[in-house]
């Protein structure tokens, strides 16, 4: 026989009544899931990333560091010399005066008199911003020389600064035409850099600074210091 | 007149399990509130605590140090760069001072240089001796030699002429370079 129940007012008042000691622990525990799912779960998972971000801040930490460290370390006086040797060696601009004075002394060094020569150089004011590959001047020279006078011109020559290449020669009897390229490479406009990559002269790079000849006559003591240009960080 | 049926008897076993339900549904609720509380504590305990704050602290003091020293940062940097960019050059560049070293150690008495051709693929070197045996042992040795030189790739004769008044020769070698 079907049990019939009429869901009225009183019906529900009674079973409220009766079940009103439940209602409390439900709704508790209810809260309580809520706040896991909706506060507890989510703090948990910010923490797991705290702890990722904290090993990538240890990890700036100590780059950084290791970056005031190099700077401490580096002598001034050192960086200083460095500094104007290499840009002596590659000159940030064209710097026609060390190129004459290059050639002068390689000339005078291997017995050789200097003829006439010339500069192809292009604009010689505009100074490229953004260099791409390693720009250069081209000189054309003619020198008084045999030819071992000529390859002793040569060789002295490469060892020379600012850097160069022969691109061409030609030499006949007691005269020669060479061609030569002296590179030079501007600084950056903005100087930047990264504070977690700074670190020093690596050993490579200071034997190449090492092995540059610098003339005996140049005094780098008088020579100033080449201006860079510094972008707060 | 609807009638109400008044149980005197006790209800025994029914109410006592539902009351056993309450109990256990309030020591479970407590449980939960408890526990959600705990987590919450520790959580809060934890954020708290975290090393990150100080981390970042002791870096911003880093950066401030290095920010005062700058321009030793950025002479650093461009020594770094001169100097590979120089070490670039010299790699690239072409070094003729070994194919030049090879042609003139070979020349031996009896054989002079009177003509020297550079160009970006080859060294051409032009010799003259009263002997032809003479440029004939310069060639020799000097082929032996290229043989054992990294940048050589072939070496010819160029020219080989005779001057008609005087017994004297002239002879073009070019080097080829790789």
């Amino acid at each position: 026989m079907n049990k019939k129940v009429n869901l009225d007012i009183e019906v529900l008042k009674i079973i409220y009544l009766e079940n009103k000691g439940f209602l409390i622990p439900i709704g508790v525990i209810f809260a309580s899931i809520l706040l896991l799912i909706f506060f507890i779960f989510p703090q948990i998972n910010g923490l797991f990333q705290k702890q990722n971000q904290m090993v990538s801040e240890r990890a700036k930490l100590a780059n950084l560091k290791e970056s005031l460290s190099t700077l401490s370390s580096v002598d001034d006086s050192v960086l200083e010399q460095n500094l104007k040797i290499v840009a002596l060696a590659l000159p940030p601009n064209k710097d026609f005066a060390a190129i004459l004075n290059a050639i002068s002394q390689t000339a005078s060094s291997t017995g050789v008199s200097l003829g006439d020569f010339e500069f192809q150089i292009g604009n010689i004011t505009k100074t490229d911003t953004v260099p791409t590959g390693t720009p250069n001047i081209k000189i054309s020279l003619n020198i008084s020389a045999d030819t071992s006078a000529t390859i002793a011109f040569i060789k002295e020559l490469k060892k020379s600064i600012p850097i160069s290449q022969v691109a061409g020669a030609k030499s006949s009897g007691s005269f020669a035409a060479i061609e030569i390229v002296f590179y030079y490479k501007p600084f950056p406009p903005q100087s930047v850099t990264d504070p977690e990559k700074i670190r020093s002269v690596s050993s490579a790079n200071q034997k190449i600074i090492d092995d540059i000849e610098v003339p005996v006559s140049l005094d780098l003591n008088a020579i100033s210091e080449p201006q860079v240009t510094v972008n707060p960080l | 007149m609807s009638s109400i049926d008044i149980n005197l008897a006790g209800v025994g076993p029914a109410i006592s399990a539902k009351n056993k339900k309450l109990v256990r549904l309030r020591r479970g609720s407590l449980a939960f509130i408890v526990m959600v509380g705990a987590l919450s504590v520790i959580l809060f305990v934890l954020n708290l605590f975290s090393p990150l704050n100080s981390i970042k602290k002791e870096q911003d003091g880093l950066l401030a140090s290095i920010t005062a020293s700058q321009e030793k940062a950025v002479k650093i940097a461009i020594v770094n760069e001169r100097a590979s960019s120089i070490s670039k050059i010299y790699k690239e560049r072409p070094d003729y001072t070994n194919v030049l070293d090879l042609a003139v150690r070979n020349i031996s008495e009896g054989v002079t240089t009177s003509g020297l051709n550079i160009d970006e693929s080859s060294v051409t070197i032009t010799v003259s001796s009263s002997s032809l045996l003479s440029l004939n042992n310069f060639l020799n040795s000097l082929i032996d030699d290229a043989s054992q030189n990294s940048q050589v790739k072939s070496v010819s004769m160029e020219s080989l002429s005779a001057s008609d008044i005087s017994t004297f020769y002239l002879m073009s070698v070019k080097i080829n370079l790789k």
